[in-house]
């Protein structure tokens, strides 16, 4: 409430706001803001604080300048996304890479609904990954830009479920970007048609709020479920999560830190703890407010952080960019200042309208699904948790933001050694990434041969789904290595594993098992003796 | 978004729905009535009727996956949850022939080196132990653990409950060489998950040590107490129980 006054006070009485121009009126109403409204229905008089009804300031219109730049921000990252999905195909999405999707779908059985389907060939996989890319592009350009973000949409979705095994949460914040783009008011501004026409104009034409504060929400969701479940890991609470985390083969930095760097390190857990479930609070904040400012740096540095020394940089850029929208106030206040509009604006600004009313239904629903679909171990709400994810599944938006809260059960170190020794040659070594690639994927994959699955494979078909990618890595990298592995030879990959905890922080106690064996000749599978290839079900035990 | 494709957005999430339930219906099924069936084998009262119950349900899950027509490994789940009941039942005989069967089965699925044939293997190797039969559960021990070993680590729950059988076995043979080498190696983790496991392992394992340290192969437990006493204190004290908790999987 003393903000609510000295704000009051600062923006003059009510009567001078009449006068004020339009844009810059609604420039001051906002969730973020104190009540300060001139257009406020209940003001009494000159001297009475406005009381602006919460669901009026939740729908105060915002610069549609600014939701655009989000749009076109974030229209990039998705093409970028979309490059990589093709950079990736032949290890994933193609019949050649680590998974077997027949199996995959037979495990992961609510992954059967997708544009791919297992006897498609490459080029229908490219065509429907190309129409996701075309998508990307109209959004990023404006050209019917929901079109494009329905597209696009559609067909990430499709690629996560043939791909299901190894999504992480890179993948599912592009679908929640091309989610909120359907219900964002995107699409007036900084399009290709807006372009030549003068684009400085369009700085003052506002868009309906309501969408953009019910993606404030989503970020609280993300932020406080991301933040507050690391508080009950023990990792974290003992300051060496983060450590844990940078020594997983997954780590861009992974081999860089030592023992000696925890006392370090241990200042960037706490800072994690601690900050991350207080960023989205940010939106509480008075417009222009300094320590508005300091907890962007600060959201930024983090999110900067982790895709430099771990990975998953979509993730991290999703919430980078997503600080356009909260800095909309000051972003249109920078835009309105220095663009100077070559026609001034009229005193009638146009409002891009929002979604109609089911539209902000559906999404006041889907934001209470995804609270509940949040509440995993949480008492009494967290047996709502499998409906509520199984919902947001079904309708297309699967999110998960328990993000490095899994540090306590993934905490394996895992070291491979692959060795070739031609038959009367000298033995090699190739670098083990030619087996498994040094990223998160590449490591989603390796956990499948681990008792630390990445999604939950139905017991016990974990050994089918070892098996089968154990096989399909081997042709994988006979095909990689075609050239290396000519004439007859033997190759053996040796796997060094251990689980860092406070016990074995500096890995003294791990061991090694033998992952694969296997004969070549001509760069050709001869056999593969480790592990041992089963044989199939034998009829008589169970007819 | 406009209401009118909200309208159609909703109509497609819908009209899937029915393929959803086409295709979850027996897995689902299947998981739901076999997580019951483990679950309620972890609990020490059960009846022979519940169990009888029990062998029903897995029954009706043979059933399911007939009529699914699968053909993988989860028939080898529930031989092995059959052989368990039956075992609860003291129907030895029946016990291990469904023993064998869930070896065969998880052989012909996942390999005669894989995690689930070595797990098998050690939990028949703890069934012949208790008939007195230690020259095969010895056997049984010796070709399960390294797939055991090799998957889980040497300081997981499971993995340590077979090497101190393989002690206790390797004891009443008299390899009380062998046997000291693994106590020495394992003990420290043993005590520190103490709390994991039953009062009758603990005595079995604690005489067994007992027996090494009274034959000059393994010192006694720090604090002058016998292994038996030291082992059954570490349980009172719930010992790795909270470790075990947070490092449990879904």
């Amino acid at each position: 409430m003393v903000s609510q006054r000295r704000s009051l006070m600062e923006t003059g009485p009510p009567e001078n706001k009449h006068q004020a121009k339009p844009d810059e009126v609604s420039n001051q109403v906002g969730l973020e803001d104190s009540v300060d409204s001139g257009s406020a229905p209940d003001a009494s008089g000159p001297n009475q604080p406005l009381r602006v009804p919460l669901w009026e300031r939740f729908n105060a219109p915002v610069s549609a300048f600014v939701v655009d730049l989000f749009r076109v921000a974030c229209g990039l990252m998705i093409i970028v996304y979309f490059g990589r999905l093709f950079l990736e195909f032949s290890d994933y999405t193609s019949q050649t890479g680590f998974l077997d999707h027949r199996l995959h779908r037979e495990l992961f059985w609510f992954t059967k609904l997708s544009l791919i389907y297992p006897e498609s060939p490459d080029w229908y996989r490219l065509a429907v990954l190309g129409i996701g890319a075309l998508g990307a592009i109209m959004l990023t350009v404006g050209w019917r830009p929901k079109v494009g973000a329905a597209l696009a949409w559609v067909v990430v979705v499709s690629i996560h479920r043939w791909n299901f095994a190894v999504i992480n949460v890179d993948d599912s914040s592009i679908t929640l970007l091309l989610w909120w783009m359907l219900f964002l008011p995107i699409g007036r501004c900084l399009t290709y048609r807006t372009w030549h026409r003068g684009w400085r104009n369009e700085v003052g034409v506002r868009a309906e709020g309501f969408f953009i504060r019910a993606f404030f929400v989503n970020l609280f969701i993300y932020y406080l479920t991301a933040g507050l479940t690391k508080t009950v890991s023990s990792l974290w609470s003992e300051g060496l999560a983060l450590y844990v985390v940078l020594k997983l083969p997954l780590a861009r930095t992974n081999g860089l830190w030592t023992i000696d760097h925890i006392p370090f390190l241990w200042f960037g857990n706490q800072f994690t703890l601690i900050f991350e479930p207080l960023f989205p609070f940010i939106i509480f904040l008075r417009k222009g407010h300094p320590l508005k400012y300091a907890i962007a740096a600060l959201w930024i540095a983090f999110h900067l952080g982790i895709p430099l020394s771990i990975g998953v940089p979509y993730a991290n850029f999703t919430l980078i960019l997503a600080l356009i929208l909260v800095f909309h106030q000051e972003l249109d206040d920078r835009f309105c200042r220095s663009l100077k509009p070559k026609t001034p604006p009229s005193m009638d600004p146009e409002i891009v309208p929002g979604g109609g009313r089911l539209a902000k239904r559906l999404i006041v629903v889907y934001l209470v699904v995804l609270a509940l679909a949040m509440t995993k171990k949480i008492p009494v709400l967290g047996a709502v948790y499998e409906p509520a994810m199984a919902t947001l599944y079904w309708g297309g938006i699967a999110q998960e933001y328990h993000l490095f809260d899994w540090i306590d059960r993934f905490n394996w170190h895992l070291e491979n050694n692959v060795s070739v020794k031609p038959t009367g040659g000298e033995e090699f070594t190739v670098d083990s990434v030619r087996l498994f690639p040094a990223t998160v994927r590449g490591f989603i994959v390796q956990s499948y041969l681990l008792p630390m699955r990445w999604m939950r494979v139905p017991r016990p078909l974990t050994g089918e789904m070892r098996n089968s990618i154990i096989e399909k890595s081997v042709a994988r990298f006979l095909v990689k290595e075609r050239e290396s592995l000519a004439g007859e030879g033997r190759v053996t990959v040796t796997s060094k594993v251990g689980r860092i905890n406070q016990e074995n922080l500096d890995l003294s106690r791990t061991w090694s098992i033998v992952l694969l064996e296997f004969s070549y000749r001509d760069g050709e599978l001869v056999e593969l003796t480790v592990p041992e290839i089963p044989t199939g079900l034998e009829a008589a035990l169970y007819e | 978004m406009s209401d009118r494709w909200v309208w159609i957005y909703i109509v497609v999430c819908f009209l899937q729905l029915p393929l959803y339930f086409h295709f979850g219906r027996t897995p689902l099924d299947f998981d739901f009535r076999m997580d019951r069936v483990e679950s309620e084998l972890l609990r020490q009262d059960l009846t022979d009727e519940e169990l009888t119950e029990l062998f029903e349900d897995l029954n009706e899950a043979e059933t399911l996956l007939r009529e699914a027509q699968v053909h993988d490994s989860r028939w080898a789940r529930i031989w092995l949850n059959q052989a368990i009941v039956s075992w609860h039942l003291k129907d030895f005989e029946q016990t291990e022939k469904l023993f064998r069967k869930a070896l065969k089965g998880f052989e012909s699925t996942h390999g005669a080196d894989s995690f689930y044939v070595g797990g098998v293997s050690c939990r028949y190797g703890e069934f012949l132990m208790q008939g007195g039969r230690y020259g095969e559960a010895l056997s049984r021990f010796e070709s399960g653990l390294p797939a055991v070993q090799g998957s889980l680590g040497p300081d997981d729950p499971f993995t340590l409950r077979i090497l101190f059988r393989k002690v206790a076995a390797l004891v009443q043979f008299g390899r009380l060489g062998e046997a000291e080498e693994i106590a020495r190696e394992s003990w420290p983790s043993l005590v520190a998950q103490a709390g994991l496991y039953d009062a009758s392992f603990l005595q079995w394992t604690g005489q067994a040590l007992d027996s090494l340290t009274r034959a000059r192969k393994l010192q006694g437990p720090p604090g002058g107490m016998s292994w038996v006493e030291t082992l059954e204190e570490a349980r009172q004290q719930g010992r790795g129980v909270e470790e075990a908790k947070r490092t449990a999987g879904p």
